[in-house]
Order: C-alpha cells, then sequence, then structure tokens
C-alpha cells in the first residue's frame, strides 16, 4: 500500500462513521489523537509519547450507574478504530488481554476496537531507546490485531490479523494483503527466555543495593506509569451525584508510587518508602506478570526512561539485574 | 458474559455489637439462588459494598455448613466500615464473592491436629473454622485456639467463648488486662508467650490470622516449637480493590492475595520479599 493509498483508506475509515486515533505530531512530541484529517496520521514508526493503554483502559471509567441500592452496569464505549500501535504497543496488548480475559469491560471495549499496527523505526532512528526491536518472522502471528502495516521502502505491506481486518481492506477495495493466523501470545520455542532469566534473577534477591539506589533518588512521583503501556493497576471508587441521588461506581488508573496504593485497615502501608514502591513496580513488572500471564511485563519501548525526572533508565536497571551484582 | 464487579444485593438479617467499634453481621442474599450459589470455604473472604461509599474485603465468620444465611465482622475505622455500623436489621447491602483460591485446608484435619493462632480481628475467618469443628467434630482431631486482643473488652465472640472451650482448648491473652471483672478467663501478654507457654496439640497443622508484626513473631515462636514451614498456613492482609485478580495492590512476588490467598502455606510464600 501506497502513503497515497494509506491517506485515502484513513479517509475511508474516517467516512464510515468510525471514531480514528492514530499519531499525530504536536510540539515536538507523538500523541495518538482523533484524526479529522488523514494528513495529520504520521505512520513513521515511532512511538507515542503515552501509551494507547486509554483506549483499552480509560484513565476513568464508570462501571455502573448506582439508583435505590441497586446496581446498573454501563453500556462500554463506542467503536473505534486505532491506527499505528508499533510491535511493542501490540506485545503490551498481548499482556492486557490476558491480565483482563475476565473483565466484561474491558472485552466490551476490545471487541468494538479495530487495531491496526506498525512496524517499528529502525533503532538508530528512533526517538526512543527502545532496545528489543526485532521484526522476526513469526512475530505477528503473536500478537492480536486486526490489520499491520510493515514499513516495505516508501510503502507498506499489509497483513489482516481478523476477519473484521480483512472486511475493512476488502470493503476500501485493496486485496493484496497476506493474512496472518493468531497463534497465542507464546512463541513456539516457549517462554521469552530473558524474562525467565531476569524473573530468576529478582527471585534469588541478587540486587539489593539496586533497590537502595533507586529508592534514594526515585520522587516516586507516578510518571514513569503514566506513560507505560503495561502499567494497569486501578483503583474503584464510589461518585456521588448529591441533588439528584444517583451514585457511580468507577474505576480509575493509579499506580503504586502513591502513598495510599498498599495502605490498609490501621493506616499501615506495606509499601512504606520509594525504595519499596520502585521495587514493587519492578516486582509486578518482572515477576508477577511473567508469573501469572506468561508474557513480560515490560516491552521495552522507553517511554519511562524518557518520562522519568531524575533519569532512573530501566534498560541500565534490567542490565544490572541481569548480571546479578 | 459475567461482570465480577456487579455485587449482589444481601439483607442484613441482624447486627450484633461484639466489641467497641466492632460489629457481626449476618446477612442473607436477596435473591434465593444468590444465597444458594454462595458456598464458601473458611478463609476465603467476601467484597461488601455500599452505594456511594465504596468496597473492602472482609473475612467471613460463620460455619461453611449453615447455607441459608452468612456472617461478617467488621471493625469500623474508615468510611465504608463506618457507614455499614450505622445499618440495621432489614437494611441491604452488596456482596461479591466468595473470593480467593486460597482457602484454610479443611481436608488435612481428618487426620491432623490444628492449632489456630489470631490476633485481634483475626478471629473473624477462624471462627469458620472452630464452628465448622464443633458442627462436625468427626472431621476433625485436636483443636486448640491461641486468641490475643489488646484487653478483655476487645475480644471478640465473647458469649460463645465458653462454649467453644468445651468442645476445644482454648487459651486467651490480653495486652492489658481491662481492670473490670470479666467473664473470661485470659492471660496477659504477647500471643507469641501463649506459643512459648503453652503444651501445644502435637504434630499440629497450624493457621495464623493475625497484624503483619504479630505472624512474624508467632512464625518465630512455632520454629522454636519445630513446627515446619509446610504446616503453617496464613492468611495475609492486604489493600485491595477489586478482588479478582485485576487491579494488583494486593501483590506478593510472583502472585496476588485476592486470587491465590488470602490463605497461603508459609513454606511457599516464606521466599517473598515483603510478604510476612
Amino acid at each position: 500500500m501506497t502513503i497515497p493509498e494509506l491517506k485515502n483508506f484513513t479517509s475511508f475509515l474516517i467516512k464510515e462513521g468510525n471514531a480514528v486515533y492514530g499519531p499525530v505530531e504536536r510540539d515536538g512530541r507523538f500523541l495518538a489523537q482523533k484524526i479529522g484529517d488523514p494528513q495529520e496520521l504520521v505512520l513513521n514508526g515511532q512511538l507515542t509519547y503515552y501509551s494507547w493503554r486509554k483506549f483499552f483502559l480509560p484513565a476513568t471509567e464508570t462501571l455502573f450507574n448506582i439508583h435505590r441500592e441497586v446496581f446498573k452496569k454501563i453500556k462500554v464505549g463506542k467503536p473505534q478504530v486505532l491506527i499505528g500501535l508499533t510491535v511493542l504497543d501490540l506485545r503490551a496488548l498481548d499482556l492486557y488481554n490476558q491480565v483482563f480475559a475476565n473483565d466484561a469491560y474491558y472485552q466490551e471495549r476490545k471487541r468494538q476496537t479495530i487495531v491496526i499496527g506498525q512496524s517499528l523505526a529502525p533503532a538508530d532512528q528512533r526517538e526512543f531507546a527502545a532496545f528489543q526491536d526485532s521484526f522476526r518472522e513469526n512475530v505477528l502471528e503473536h500478537f492480536e490485531f486486526d490489520i499491520f502495516f510493515e514499513k516495505a521502502g516508501t510503502s507498506f505491506k499489509v497483513y489482516t490479523g481478523s476477519e473484521d481486518g480483512q472486511r475493512l481492506l476488502e470493503k476500501f477495495g485493496y486485496r493484496d494483503y497476506a493474512h496472518v493466523k493468531y497463534a497465542g501470545p507464546i512463541q513456539e520455542e516457549g517462554l521469552d527466555r530473558e524474562m525467565v532469566e531476569i524473573k530468576k534473577k529478582m527471585e534469588s534477591g541478587y540486587n539489593a543495593a539496586l533497590w537502595s539506589e533507586l529508592g534514594k533518588i526515585c520522587l516516586a512521583c507516578g510518571k514513569c506509569s503514566l506513560v507505560c503501556p503495561t502499567c494497569y493497576c486501578f483503583n474503584i471508587e464510589d461518585q456521588a451525584k448529591l441533588k439528584s441521588g444517583e451514585m457511580r461506581r468507577k474505576r480509575e488508573w493509579t499506580t503504586c508510587f502513591f502513598p495510599d496504593f498498599s495502605r490498609i485497615a490501621g493506616d499501615h502501608r506495606f509499601l512504606s518508602d520509594s525504595e519499596k514502591r520502585i521495587y514493587y513496580w519492578y516486582e509486578h513488572k518482572f515477576i508477577r506478570d511473567p508469573a501469572r500471564y506468561h508474557v513480560p511485563g515490560c516491552v521495552r519501548c522507553g517511554r519511562c526512561v524518557k518520562a522519568c525526572p531524575v533519569g532512573i533508565d530501566i534498560m541500565k536497571n534490567i542490565r544490572r539485574i541481569k548480571e546479578g551484582e | 458474559m459475567i461482570n465480577n464487579y456487579d455485587p449482589k444485593p444481601v439483607k442484613i438479617i441482624s447486627v450484633r455489637d461484639e466489641a467497641p467499634r466492632v460489629k457481626s453481621f449476618v446477612l442473607q442474599f436477596s435473591d434465593p439462588q444468590d444465597q444458594k450459589n454462595f458456598y464458601f470455604h473458611p478463609g476465603q473472604f467476601v467484597m461488601f459494598s455500599i452505594a456511594g461509599f465504596g468496597e473492602a474485603p472482609v473475612g467471613i465468620a460463620s460455619s461453611s455448613f449453615k447455607t441459608d444465611t452468612f456472617e461478617i465482622g467488621v471493625r469500623a475505622v474508615g468510611r465504608l466500615t463506618t457507614e455499614l455500623h450505622k445499618k440495621k436489621a432489614g437494611d441491604l447491602i452488596g456482596i461479591r464473592g466468595p473470593l480467593g483460591k486460597g482457602s484454610f485446608p479443611a481436608k488435612l484435619l481428618k487426620n491432623r491436629n490444628l492449632l489456630m493462632i489470631a490476633g485481634g480481628i483475626g478471629i473473624v475467618p477462624l471462627r469458620a473454622v472452630v464452628l465448622d469443628a464443633i458442627a462436625r467434630p468427626e472431621n476433625f482431631k485436636e483443636i486448640q485456639l491461641f486468641y490475643g486482643a489488646r484487653s478483655e473488652n476487645e475480644l471478640l465472640y465473647k458469649p460463645e467463648l465458653g462454649e467453644w472451650r468445651k468442645k476445644i482448648k482454648v487459651a486467651l491473652t490480653v495486652d492489658k488486662h481491662c481492670g473490670q471483672k470479666c467473664p473470661v478467663v485470659c492471660d496477659e501478654g504477647l500471643i507469641t508467650s501463649l506459643v512459648d507457654g503453652k503444651k501445644l496439640v502435637s504434630d499440629p497443622v497450624v493457621f495464623i490470622v493475625g497484624p503483619p508484626v504479630m505472624c512474624k513473631f508467632v512464625i518465630e515462636a512455632l520454629h522454636r516449637h519445630k513446627v515446619k514451614d509446610e504446616d503453617i498456613y496464613i492468611s495475609l492482609e492486604r489493600h485491595m480493590q477489586c478482588g479478582v485478580g485485576e487491579c494488583h495492590h494486593c501483590g506478593i512476588g510472583p502472585k496476588l492475595v485476592c486470587d491465590e490467598g488470602p490463605v497461603f502455606r508459609y513454606a511457599e510464600i516464606k521466599g517473598i520479599k515483603g510478604a510476612v
């Protein structure tokens, strides 16, 4: 598919009545925003500053409207087309699909979402220091997507990953695609070896010095969580609209860096300082996600490195964990 | 698709004062089918909810053989629990559960003696085990309960303790005697002094529920009795929002307390940083 054809395809998606979101450039950053004019869409393989999480797990969403103690589930979301997720973002989606496999809200939203991926820009041209970038054979069959654009010179090679994706392309009048059959999130050769290695190293507790060092510099501001494509922790809270007597139960993003995250009755906090909180963040990604969902809890996009105000570099820290100091 | 977040309405059948700021609530699902489906193992928990105030995890205090109602015990410490304490018989609240795959291993107790160690409000889920043992003694061998509270005033289930003492060995301790004449006999001192000072039932399986700092010292005391880590089961308390393995507030190493717990075999979690 040529670039003009891609613009036409985007126009087609918008004309079909879809809410289309994709990377646009704003003040030197790429942000996933609603596309009004297809000329705005930039599919250059760069990562968006924020992850795509909000399209699957909104920063705040209503679970129930409550009226006279009766909980009424709200209808979730609207149909949306997301265009421009990189392979790293698709890998993060693999994790979300596992974590929220039984979540009615997530699944309903997922059903209404068309995911269109793109390959990552080559490492030397990327703004982010993502260090796992190989676009290997077979990699696509482990991601759930509808359409994927692989950069090939000045145009794109087109893959479909679902019938929905095929239908859209056919309707647009484009047939030169290859279909990739989804083979589950785990590679044929078994669990991701680096994931297993890091988990083992962290569980044997070799890196006490690293955590105390990070504890001293981390501000516990939570910016890394905000941009991270694999962070998904949330709170559930009730909100009363006093006048009408109506209430809502909502869930909203939170992060383990916030003081109340681990607070229990009696004001005891299990994560009482920055050292414990940043360890918990790494533990979640490198021990718990692999143990529970068998896919890595970090996709190496490097968004957190860019966001961190004190320059904590997850790539360096992973290297130190692996060296087992 | 089942919505895991949907609280089912339950009716408060009765409310009992147990201690200052602690009440027991006997509950029954409004829909008889929900009540019929509510089958739990002691150690599991429920999320109770009041519209406009939120949700929190609490232990189930009644016998698992009692199927027409169930009971929770709640200390009023925050906005939600204080609101619950205002509720009266006939009021409705919401319940999700039972939750947690990790419960007390009842099957073991047919062939093994049992020692239960409860601190403070930790007696709530262990009461379910005690009542099960009283209801079906043929499923159990020798049973011993060590229960500690701040003072006699703070001991829960006082009217029942006499009855329990007839069926199982009970030793009570308080941090400090309240000074008044009390209907129950108890020692003064930390719960570890009961573990150190009393003769334990032989080769016991041990269930522990209590505040984090108590658990640590109790396990050390059990080690002095040569109790093996494989025989210790501990219920962990953590902050929870979802109760269904998604929000990750309750993580310990590779596990989530709400999903794989709240009761864990100590041998399986002792190596996890910050677990106990």
